[in-house]
């Protein structure tokens, strides 16, 4: 099955612009949340995804149809804008969960009767549901966060954006057993960062 | 099969990647081991939360701010001769970009010259032992070089002098340090360098 975002680039290798646009409203969601969830920031990630897009146009030429996927060029550049990133900042990725809930009625300060007050009629979305997830998603992103870049890159790739081994080996430029054993070491540190979590709930 | 071999072995064997004998000896390990089960267990939920986490949406003006990028990375840098020349009018540029030309030969020549003019042969004359200073002889270039020659040895002066008895068969005198040959403590070589023969390459 022909991979359509690598026609896409074809198309935009001769000049078509609006090939590109289609490119960036394909893969613009798949990119600010791989971001956002290695930076542990979504406001930094938008800005990050904006450059790797406006990267991957500048070097739109150099794309080489079927040599690799288009989805491990893309997460190739993004990768290491987002190491670059986190070098430059000097500090591991922060994690702001209030920024990453999206009800703008919520704030970060809000009570159970604020809740309440905006609870929609769907039950999976009733106040103390909500209060849960915000929860587990803090407790995870938190427990993401604290993973050394080098498990934390493939745990994502493998685990949240759905890529599989060959993608991520190709993306991260390692061998095929070295993905494989990492992702695995990746899944079992952070089911020892998930414990007191999954044990009290 | 050990704990600790069959922790490597979570994520294969939940992703169904071990053969047949593989999946029989892990499972043959996790039946009696309470603490791999438990483990086994807390991995899954584990990676159940995460694949739970929700999608982040994106802000409204994303695609705004991105259109401006893209919009700015299409507009290609100006090279600086550019940028310099530009305001400039025809007739204006065109007497610097002469005047640049006129200077860039002109400079070339004057390297090509200056290459090729180098000294084809040396005359070496040896300077008079007893004379220090030879004077410069006009119009020559001179050049004056020290050199450490086995002739220029300076002598001592004898400590002591040796008393022949006055009839000996052999009239020596205490030799005088004025009657000494004079001795070089160095040599000096006089180098004139001929220009007759030097090519002139032609040109200027």
């Amino acid at each position: 099955m022909p991979d359509l975002d690598d026609e896409l680039m074809k198309q935009c290798q001769q000049g078509d612009i609006e090939a590109f646009d289609l490119i960036v409203r394909r893969n613009q969601v798949p990119l600010v949340n791989f971001i956002a969830r290695f930076l542990g920031n979504p406001d930094a990630a938008e800005d990050l995804a904006q450059e790797t897009f406006v990267r991957m146009f500048k070097v739109i030429k150099r794309y080489k149809s079927g040599a690799a996927k288009f989805s491990t060029w893309m997460y190739h550049i993004a990768s290491n804008l987002c190491k670059n990133e986190l070098r430059n900042r000097g500090r591991r990725g922060r994690f702001f969960v209030d920024n990453v809930i999206t009800e703008p009625s919520l704030g970060p300060e809000s009570t159970k009767e604020d809740l309440i007050a905006t609870a929609p009629a769907d039950v999976s979305l009733q106040p103390g549901n909500q209060l849960e997830r915000k929860e587990r998603e803090h407790a995870v992103q938190s427990a993401i966060s604290e993973l050394p870049e080098r498990y934390r890159l493939p745990l994502i790739l493998r685990d949240l954006q759905e890529l599989s081994y060959e993608e991520i080996s190709e993306t991260l430029i390692l061998p095929l057993g070295t993905t494989k054993s990492r992702i695995n070491r990746a899944r079992l540190m952070l089911k020892d960062k998930l414990r007191s979590f999954v044990e009290s709930s | 099969m050990n704990c600790l071999k069959a922790e490597e072995q979570f994520s294969a064997y939940l992703e169904d990647e071990l053969d047949y004998q593989a999946v029989k000896a892990f499972e043959a390990h996790l039946s009696p081991c309470e603490s791999c089960r438990r483990e086994f267990a807390l991995f899954r939920e584990s990676l159940d939360l995460l694949h739970q986490l929700p999608q982040i949406e994106l802000s409204t003006e994303f695609d705004i701010a991105l259109q401006v990028r893209l919009a700015d990375a299409q507009v290609e840098p100006i090279p600086f001769w550019q940028r310099v020349l530009r305001p400039l009018h025809g007739q204006t540029r065109l007497a610097l970009s002469g005047i640049a030309v006129l200077l860039v030969m002109v400079a070339g020549t004057y390297l090509y010259q200056r290459a090729l003019v180098k000294p084809k042969s040396v005359e070496i004359t040896v300077a008079p032992e007893t004379s220090r200073r030879v004077p410069f002889a006009e119009g020559r270039r001179v050049q004056w070089r020290r050199q450490q020659f086995p002739l220029a040895v300076p002598s001592r002066e004898p400590q002591s002098l040796v008393n022949f008895p006055e009839s000996s068969a052999f009239d020596l005198q205490p030799v005088r340090r004025s009657q000494q040959p004079q001795r070089l403590e160095q040599n000096y070589i006089l180098q004139t360098i001929n220009y007759t023969e030097a090519p002139t390459g032609g040109g200027l």
